[in-house]
């Protein structure tokens, strides 16, 4: 898998996805994260409800859906347009880093991106975020997310392959719009997925993605 | 999110010392006479104060300071760099008008305090430009520049009418009491204008969020008794003491009002996506 990267995506196949959290707990593992920090995230996505039929029986259009969520490493990050000391930065795999040294703690990243990723670190005073275990990858081996995925619904390759996907819909809620940020990542969308602007369903589980 | 006081109290300092800036800027081509009745120097230093204040919970809001020095160097895309460089500019120019004083010939250089006042108001687009996210829709409109604009109408104003009372009550060296009153007067309509701003705009908020709910609004209550209070002191502007009473308590309601409206602001965020 060692190669000289050009930029790396993940891949999710939401309909092989069962929730089961395994990413975040070997990315927290992995990046020995502090409490409160979630680099990864995995989103359950629910709504519907019971409906009464004419004949006096009930029918239900229960939906619920996972979405694993890291850093996309945009090609239009807002997270280093904002960044006033530049500190967020593409490096030259186009892996959005946090320069620790230049990072000022002003949390402004944090407040402008829209999936999140941006996390602060109260103990280092610094943001943090994916860095797509660049450690790994340079040593041929996967992101500790995609290797911990057990239905490997998780997934990672370089994106110039991976963008021509004719599967991948990543407009899907909870997640915002694409054309915000560009996010560089194939989402294979659940059968039951629900469109960017539903408004019927919600995160069930928002302590669980909501800023650190 | 997290704490916003340090954000509070450095976007109110900031915009109280560039409106006080504008009313004395106003003051100078509104009676163009020899500075009569206008303690320029009082005026400039609370300002000054304000700003350094504004500085010192910038700094409060920051994990790790010392890597503010990074903080100018992406002008080219962040407007958080940007609205850090022109705190910078805005403060210089203050802080020079007021070093250099002594050596220079005219007391009030309007060169200086108009780059300082056009300063304070690139300050204040760089500032709500800052909030106007486009992933932050209950931010992301014009309305947070004309908020910002009335809250430095509202502080500056009554800023400056204060320290113009306090500075004609306690001077000694005769300035001319009509026309200070006149500044004073002027400042207190420009506190009056900004809050009817702000007024407008908690009514609209209001209206807009029967339409579509909104996080979070304000009644616009502070505001309109500040401005009831600033009009009283108007119509009593003979009585030394009872309009410093009522100004004081204008004051208070006022900037009462606006950390209020302030503190509602923050609570708004509302990001879309996770």
């Amino acid at each position: 898998m060692t190669r000289e990267l050009n930029k790396w995506a993940f891949t999710l196949d939401a309909q092989q996805c069962t929730g089961c959290k395994t990413c975040m707990v070997a990315c927290k593992d992995k990046n020995n994260l502090a409490l409160g920090l979630r680099w990864r995230r995995v989103a359950e996505y629910c709504g519907g409800q019971w409906m009464p039929l004419p004949d006096g029986t009930f029918m239900q259009d229960v939906f619920t859906y996972y979405v694993s969520v890291s850093c996309n490493h945009c090609m239009d990050p807002i997270c280093t347009q904002v960044c006033p000391t530049t500190a967020m930065h593409p490096d030259e795999n186009g892996i959005v880093t946090v320069d620790q040294g230049k990072c000022m703690g002003c949390r402004y990243c944090e407040w402008a991106c829209p999936y999140g990723a941006p996390q602060f670190d109260a103990d280092a005073g610094r943001m943090t975020k994916c860095n797509f275990c660049e450690d790994y990858l340079s040593e041929g081996r996967s992101p500790a997310c995609v290797s911990a995925c057990p239905t490997r619904a998780l997934g990672f390759g370089p994106w110039d392959e991976l963008e021509k996907d004719a599967r991948s819909q990543p407009d899907i809620a909870p997640l915002p719009d694409i054309k915000i940020t560009t996010p560089c990542s194939v989402l294979v969308p659940h059968r039951m997925s629900r469109t960017q602007d539903d408004v019927t369903g919600t995160i069930a589980n928002p302590e669980e993605n909501k800023d650190a | 999110m997290h704490s916003h006081w340090s954000l509070v109290a450095f976007t109110l300092l900031f915009q109280a010392s560039v409106g006080s800036i504008w009313c004395l800027l106003a003051a100078h081509f509104m009676i163009n006479t020899a500075n009569t009745g206008l303690p320029v120097i009082s005026h400039l230093t609370a300002a000054l104060a304000l700003s350094f204040a504004g500085m010192a919970a910038a700094l409060a809001h920051l994990s790790n300071p010392r890597a503010g020095l990074f903080a100018i160097a992406n002008l080219r895309h962040s407007w958080l760099s940007r609205e850090i460089f022109f705190v910078h500019v805005h403060a210089g120019a203050l802080a020079l008008l007021i070093i250099t004083t002594p050596i220079r010939p005219k007391e009030f250089d309007v060169f200086v305090l108009s780059g300082a006042s056009l300063a304070g108001a690139i300050l204040l687009y760089s500032m709500s430009r800052v909030y106007q996210l486009k992933t932050v829709p209950s931010w992301n409109h014009s309305g947070t520049l004309l908020s910002f604009v009335g809250s430095a109408l509202v502080l500056g104003g009554i800023q400056f009418a204060l320290v113009q009372t306090i500075c004609a009550m306690t001077s000694s060296t005769g300035h001319d009491a009509v026309t200070a009153d006149i500044y004073v007067q002027a400042a207190i309509i420009a506190a009056v204008s900004g809050s009817l701003i702000k007024m407008t705009l908690g009514l609209y908020q209001r209206f807009k969020k029967k339409r579509r709910p909104a996080k979070s609004s304000h009644w616009p209550v502070f505001h309109g008794s500040g401005v009831i209070l600033c009009v009283i002191f108007l119509l009593l502007a003979k009585a030394a003491l009872v309009e410093l009473i009522a100004l004081s308590l204008a004051a208070i309601i006022l900037v009462g009002g606006e950390i209020s409206h302030r503190i509602a602001f923050y609570h708004s965020y509302d990001r879309v996506g996770l």
